[in-house]
């Protein structure tokens, strides 16, 4: 008999589908009601908050903001992050191990620190700042308060060391045989990156881009503390909402948007991997 | 002789108890408040501990324990509307001018028994009543770094839309509209440019054409970048100013002139007792030293607030660096903006300043 190690997973997945639905019930009732402000809502049901997102300009341009925000700083992540988790992961020194245990350590800094750390590399009589001007190779200095680009930076800072991790697993369960016997039959070293270690970690990129991903659309530090003021992804505006205005139904409104969001990507991009997947197989 | 001499000074001892006794009835009936803990809900950057210094240890003399809770007063509203139905989290509350409108008609204070509250005699009769008492003032304008002005010959700001000269690009903080003292920079440049507290496009528009480096939501944030020569001006209240200064930066406090006859705009802070507090008295007890003139002296050397109580704002013209930022006179005072929110929707402003400063 075939064990079905699948249902492991079980326990685990029921649990956190119970505590995210039981901390999402309250604001997606919360979000069919009228608000009367001061965390008070009306008597009846009315989906006006939903049609008020979807009708102005505020939110949606918000939601896109905070979409394409999320998805430059997973790919960009991906980018930088694949090279050095797979530095690491092929290096036969002790060293590579010291380099990850830093980058956990890394992972374990709160973000508001890394966020000042990045404010302080910046500033204008900050030493990068003086360098490159002394170098020439900038006029005035370099920024990141205020700026959406600034705060793809922060988030990048803040994902970074997971998507290391992360990745670094996934190169380490390709055999590194397999490389070796590409390059004994004289495939180059670039086709043997495009032909067998890309294609074998494509699962594992595709899962990094979405943790990080998800991560982004619901940061709220970054594009609070550098976005300085002028940055409204959907959690500065839920905050904005919630604490300002006092508006809990509108607040729950941009929440449960946010969540059914975030998960429609999720699940479209499973369905495009199964798909994929499906079809390479087919191929083979 | 002895006998009479003992006689003598045990009379004495007697006649000294007895006067002491009948000296006494005012310590008597000052209350001891041994086992009693009490909640303040303040600001937080050093404000707490400014707070404790002068008000929290005289309820600590008389047995009691002061906690704080330090946030900005919209994020102790939350907290405020998020308990409704269960124990207070706290049990003196202190507000900005704009939270306190929303805190009173959330019913989330009770009425205050001002007879608990001696030292209002010394606020005027506008800075107390049932259900708040006035805490501190602010005055509202501009910090700006006068070397750096000077070197790159900028003039003083006279008023906010000094702050739109081409040299100041990029070396501009604005405060963030979440905090105590936005509304006053958008009541300000709105008058000052033929705009009122219901139009405030004229504000809008200047926000939107400073496009400063940053909005500050902290305080902190604009002293720091400030100090690290990143802006050369910020739209703060004076206090700020008197801290930097005190600090050794070279900044000057400008109070902008709104329109032809005013200048300067005034921002108040507010205690109230936290409905269904189980410490009501020690509350008063508080909030009155809180306002006394020695604590309220303190916290003006200490952390640049203007004094509510009249005593204390004598003292203060004897100091010159208080003296150079602050406007004490009473004519001056009488000249100043005061945003009446009964008027200024900030429900509105912020959705319109979301709007006008937001990032694409």
């Amino acid at each position: 008999m075939k064990a079905r190690w699948q249902l492991v997973l079980l326990p685990s997945l029921l649990l956190s589908m119970l505590l995210l639905a039981a901390s999402q019930f309250a604001f997606l009732r919360g979000s069919f009601f009228k608000d009367l402000r001061l965390g008070r809502l009306g008597a009846d049901l009315t989906i006006e908050n939903y049609v008020r997102f979807f009708t102005d300009s505020l939110y949606l341009d918000s939601l896109l903001l905070t979409v394409r925000l999320s998805a430059t700083v997973a790919l960009l992540t991906l980018v930088i992050g694949y090279p050095v988790a797979y530095i690491l992961a092929r290096m036969r020194s002790r060293w590579s191990l010291v380099l990850l245990a830093a980058i956990i350590a890394a992972s374990f800094i709160t973000i508001v620190i890394k966020v000042l750390g990045l404010i302080i590399i910046f500033s204008s009589g900050g030493t990068l700042n003086r360098l490159l001007l002394a170098s020439g190779l900038i006029a005035k200095p370099l920024t990141i308060m205020g700026q959406t680009s600034g705060v793809v930076v922060g988030l990048m800072h803040f994902t970074m060391g997971f998507a290391v991790l992360l990745l670094y697993g996934v190169v380490r369960t390709i055999p590194r045989s397999l490389e070796e016997a590409a390059e004994v039959h004289g495939a180059p070293r670039w086709r043997v990156f495009q032909r067998i270690i890309i294609p074998l970690s494509l699962p594992g990129i595709a899962v990094t881009f979405l943790i990080v991903f998800n991560l982004c659309m619901g940061a709220f530090t970054s594009a609070a503390l550098i976005g300085g003021g002028k940055v409204f992804t959907l959690p500065v505006l839920i905050q904005q909402t919630v604490i300002m205005q006092t508006r809990y139904a509108m607040g729950a409104t941009i929440s449960v948007v946010l969540m059914v969001v975030t998960l429609l990507i999720n699940a479209l991009s499973v369905v495009l991997m199964a798909r994929l997947d499906r079809r390479k197989t087919a191929v083979a | 002789m002895r006998n009479i001499r003992r006689r003598q000074l045990l009379g004495g001892i007697a006649a000294v108890s007895t006067f002491a006794i009948m000296r006494r009835p005012a310590d008597a009936q000052q209350a001891r408040f041994d086992g009693v803990t009490l909640r303040v809900a303040t600001f937080g950057g050093g404000w707490d501990k400014a707070v404790h210094k002068y008000a929290g240890v005289k309820l600590e003399e008389l047995g009691a324990k002061v906690e704080y809770v330090t946030a900005p007063p919209r994020d102790n509203l939350a907290k405020l509307i998020a308990a409704k139905g269960r124990p207070a989290p706290f049990d003196v509350v202190e507000m900005g001018d704009l939270t306190w409108v929303d805190t009173y008609e959330g019913g989330f204070i009770q009425k205050i028994d001002l007879s608990n509250i001696p030292n209002r005699k010394d606020l005027l009769p506008t800075q107390s009543d049932d259900w708040k008492v006035a805490s501190w003032v602010t005055q509202e304008g501009i910090v700006y770094n006068a070397e750096k002005f000077a070197e790159n010959g900028i003039p003083k700001p006279e008023r906010y839309r000094d702050l739109l000269h081409p040299k100041l690009a990029g070396k501009l903080c604005l405060i963030d509209i979440s905090q105590a003292g936005a509304s006053q920079l958008l009541v300000g440049a709105s008058l000052d440019d033929g705009g009122s507290m219901t139009n405030i496009e004229p504000a809008l528009k200047f926000v939107k054409e400073a496009n400063p480096l940053q909005f500050w939501k902290v305080g902190a944030q604009a002293v720091t970048l400030m100090k690290s020569g990143d802006i050369w001006a910020s739209t703060m209240h004076a206090g700020f100013a008197v801290q930097m200064k005190k600090a050794g930066l070279p900044v000057a406090f400008c109070h902008p002139k709104v329109g032809a006859t005013k200048r300067g705009l005034l921002k108040e802070g507010w205690l109230g007792v936290v409905k269904g507090t189980p410490v009501p008295r020690a509350a008063e007890f508080f909030i009155n030293e809180y306002v006394s003139a020695s604590a309220q002296l303190g916290l003006a050397r200490e952390r640049g607030i203007v004094p509510v109580n009249g005593k204390a704002r004598v003292p203060l013209g004897e100091d010159p660096i208080l003296k150079e930022m602050f406007l004490l006179s009473d004519a001056d005072v009488a000249n100043m903006v005061s945003v009446d929110f009964n008027v200024f929707n900030l429900d509105e402003a912020t959705q319109r300043w979301t709007r006008t400063v937001g990032a694409r």
